[in-house]
């Protein structure tokens, strides 16, 4: 007898619980390109 | 005298207990070693594997049997999941997050690739499988070698060597499985996006992303734990550019030696009475369907994105979301030339390959929590 009803709540917390944890690091790695490439281009703009 | 000799050769001597069916599994070893001999298919585990197959397939042979040389190392390596990490730790080590911290939308395409795990879950289910083993078999899709070993050996142990060789016979058949499904879902126009330069990726971005990506997905999925530590310990290693003693050996001797047990023991696992049955026959073709399954959904990601994008991505990165590293992203390069020779997709590919990893680990992550 399949549990249809675990199943399900499996397939969906799989899906949801992976998308949350990609899309947070999506937005802290941006934040930190961000932070980054305007250091980045403070520090050349300084050497100029 | 005579007469006890007989019956003691009968049962000593190996020939007269061989079974059609452990001719059969050397035939099946046979092909695993000539695929990976002669057509260079993931020739590293392919020999170990079919090594092992053979060993295990010989009559009277006691070396998976309690106390024997073979089930202790799978018991050490595979039953306490020694191997796996390690050789996840060495994939760390020898990974560039470079390109996907320069473009981190393509998190988003590595965890869409994923979707294809669960989906085939259910058709396992559907098919006469247990939750266990169902979602074992979905893990299949992730591509990725070491965490399809490391759920199934948790999961579904009696499967392992069933879903172990098909994972690593579909990551070898990448070139071939792919291009069809990327052909159907995408139009030439598409193909022929040219994508923007990356930015280039600071040296403290890439020591800070091992150190950074782990605190975030361990407080969100702590089972995922020894994955991801195993994964950025061997990357902040390369990183760092301090101990490349330590790099050199993660990614090179411990890798090849983690891979010499871990294959040889898969292939052990693989007696006639285990894998020649209907499972394996369906095994594989869940596997093979979830391969096509999981790039697709890659490159309906990208395809969506795009809606919303001002630099489109070319679709054709989608499919490697799939963690082969880096054999997808060279099929999404490769036929990215074909419909514009100019068109280099090879970095941008990376990306979404380096974030399957990562999204495989978190999905194999809330699995083994949800059914463990």
């Amino acid at each position: 007898m399949i549990d249809w009803d675990s199943a399900c709540k499996i397939f969906y917390i799989s899906i949801l619980g992976t998308f949350l944890s990609m899309g947070i690091l999506t937005f802290i790695i941006r934040i930190i390109g961000i932070i980054f490439t305007h250091y980045c281009h403070q520090k050349e703009e300084l050497q100029e | 005298m005579e007469f006890e000799l007989l019956p003691r050769i009968f049962q000593e001597v190996g020939i007269f207990h061989l079974t059609l069916g452990q001719i059969l599994m050397w035939f099946v070893a046979g092909t695993l070693i000539y695929l990976g001999i002669n057509k260079k298919y993931e020739p590293y585990l392919m020999l170990p594997i079919g090594f092992g197959i053979i060993v295990v397939n010989l009559p009277l042979v006691t070396l998976m049997e309690e106390g024997g040389i073979l089930r202790i190392i799978y018991q050490y390596g595979i039953g306490k999941d020694l191997l796996p990490l390690l050789i996840f730790m060495g994939i760390g080590a020898m990974t560039d997050f470079g390109p996907l911290i320069a473009n981190p939308i393509t998190f988003i395409i590595g965890a869409a690739t994923q979707i294809g795990i669960p989906v085939i879950m259910m058709v396992a289910l559907l098919l006469g499988f247990d939750l266990k083993e169902s979602a074992s078999i979905g893990i299949i899709g992730c591509a990725d070698g070491p965490i399809i070993i490391y759920a199934a050996s948790k999961l579904a142990p009696h499967l392992l060597g069933m879903i172990g060789l098909a994972g690593y016979s579909y990551m070898a058949l990448v070139p071939i499985i792919q291009p069809p499904v990327m052909k159907l879902l995408t139009t030439k126009e598409e193909r022929r996006i040219r994508m923007k330069q990356t930015r280039h990726v600071s040296q403290t971005e890439k020591i800070l992303f091992p150190l950074i990506a782990p605190i975030v997905i361990i407080l969100l999925v702590p089972q995922s734990a020894p994955i991801i530590i195993m994964l950025m310990v061997g990357n902040l290693f390369r990183e760092s550019k301090v101990v490349d003693r330590l790099h050199s050996v993660v990614e090179g001797e411990l890798l090849h030696i983690c891979t010499i047990f871990l294959g040889v023991c898969i292939g052990a696992t693989m007696t006639a009475t285990v894998f020649l049955t209907k499972e394996t026959l369906l095994i594989f073709s869940l596997g093979l369907v979830n391969f096509a399954l999981c790039s697709a959904f890659g490159i309906l990601m990208v395809k969506f994105l795009n809606l919303f994008l001002k630099d489109k991505i070319n679709p054709l990165i989608g499919s490697a979301g799939v963690s082969a590293v880096p054999m997808a992203a060279r099929t999404s390069h490769i036929l990215g030339r074909q419909a514009d020779p100019d068109n280099w997709l090879l970095m941008h590919a990376i990306g979404p390959n380096v974030a399957g990893v990562v999204a495989s680990s978190i999905i194999s992550g809330i699995l083994l929590s949800l059914l463990l």
